[in-house]
């Protein structure tokens, strides 16, 4: 795998996304195809880096498209933990869609990429994803999975 | 204000917090109000002087747990010697992991960005500049790829 190609100017693991190709099911497709009014055959996606892009990125960010997409572009970097004025307003969290989008990882990936370097993160990025949908808050704590607090 | 004492060592704002601000704050008092009923914590038990100055053990944490209760993000960084986790060789680790459970209710997921924030603008000037805007933000704005043409 590619992880260079695969991951998100933002810091997302598109390879780790339900929509990638290898991971979406017809019944994922289906239903958010219809949630936001495209075609089915074009929620599978190929990663923010491949030539079509994000499948949401029509339905998230309109016809402007990603605003971190263009600016890490025109920057002629990799991905904003490069930027010297990491990190700025298009990365800021926010609660809303929080459980459904992963977009509160991105800060936390970067940061990690900018510490063990991209290939040692893309190691654990996938786990990064499952432990920020699927873990139990903990006060003080990094999320649990169910499998950890057996 | 002291911003360093009254910022927690995770890079939570303590000092835009509710549960802070309650005592001469009307609106932070009501939703200190709406916490205690939907988590059944006394409001007394809920006001707080910063993370810092209750050494690691906010009294709702020292509510809900044990009298032993220590958040570990507090107690690594005074083994550490360190004031913040953006001083540490590890950041982030494990323990500043975003995560979607309780998103809603805490700002959890503001922590790694408020550090790196910390980093790049100084402590005093995300303070009276970022910090608010930032918890604003992250708990009232909808999501967005665009985020310069909202507003």
């Amino acid at each position: 795998m590619d992880i260079k190609k695969l991951t998100a100017p933002c810091g997302l693991a598109c390879w780790a996304c339900a929509y990638y190709k290898d991971n979406i099911t017809n019944e994922l497709a289906q239903q958010t195809a219809e949630t936001i009014g495209i075609a089915v055959k074009d929620m599978t996606c190929g990663g923010c880096k491949s030539e079509k892009g994000c499948s949401f990125e029509n339905a998230v960010a309109g016809k402007e498209g990603c605003l971190t997409k263009k600016c890490v572009e025109s920057k002629g970097l990799h991905n904003c933990s490069e930027c010297n004025e990491f990190p700025c307003e298009n990365l800021m969290p926010v609660v809303d869609m929080a459980d459904r989008a992963p977009h509160n990882t991105k800060v936390y990936n970067l940061s990690r990429i900018k510490l063990i370097g991209l290939e040692a993160w893309g190691k654990e990025a996938a786990l990064i994803q499952e432990k920020y949908f699927k873990g139990s808050f903990v006060y003080g704590q990094a999320p649990v999975l169910d499998d950890e607090s057996k | 204000m002291d911003y360093l004492q009254m910022t927690a060592s995770c890079g939570l704002d303590c000092f835009n917090c509710p549960a802070f601000l309650a005592r001469e704050n009307q609106e932070a008092m009501e939703t200190i109000e709406e916490f205690s009923k939907e988590y059944g914590i006394p409001v007394e038990k809920m006001l707080c002087n910063g993370c810092r100055n209750h050494k690691g053990q906010p009294p709702a944490a020292k509510y809900l747990f044990d009298e032993d209760y220590r958040c570990s993000v507090y107690e690594c960084c005074n083994n550490k010697n360190i004031k913040f986790c953006n001083e540490c060789r590890d950041f982030p680790c494990d323990n500043l992991h975003p995560y979607a459970d309780n998103a809603n209710k805490v700002p959890h997921n503001t922590k790694v960005f408020n550090l790196c924030l910390i980093n790049k603008m100084g402590l005093e000037c995300w303070a009276k500049e970022k910090a608010r805007n930032v918890k604003e933000t992250y708990f009232t704005k909808p999501f967005t790829l665009n985020p310069s043409s909202e507003d």
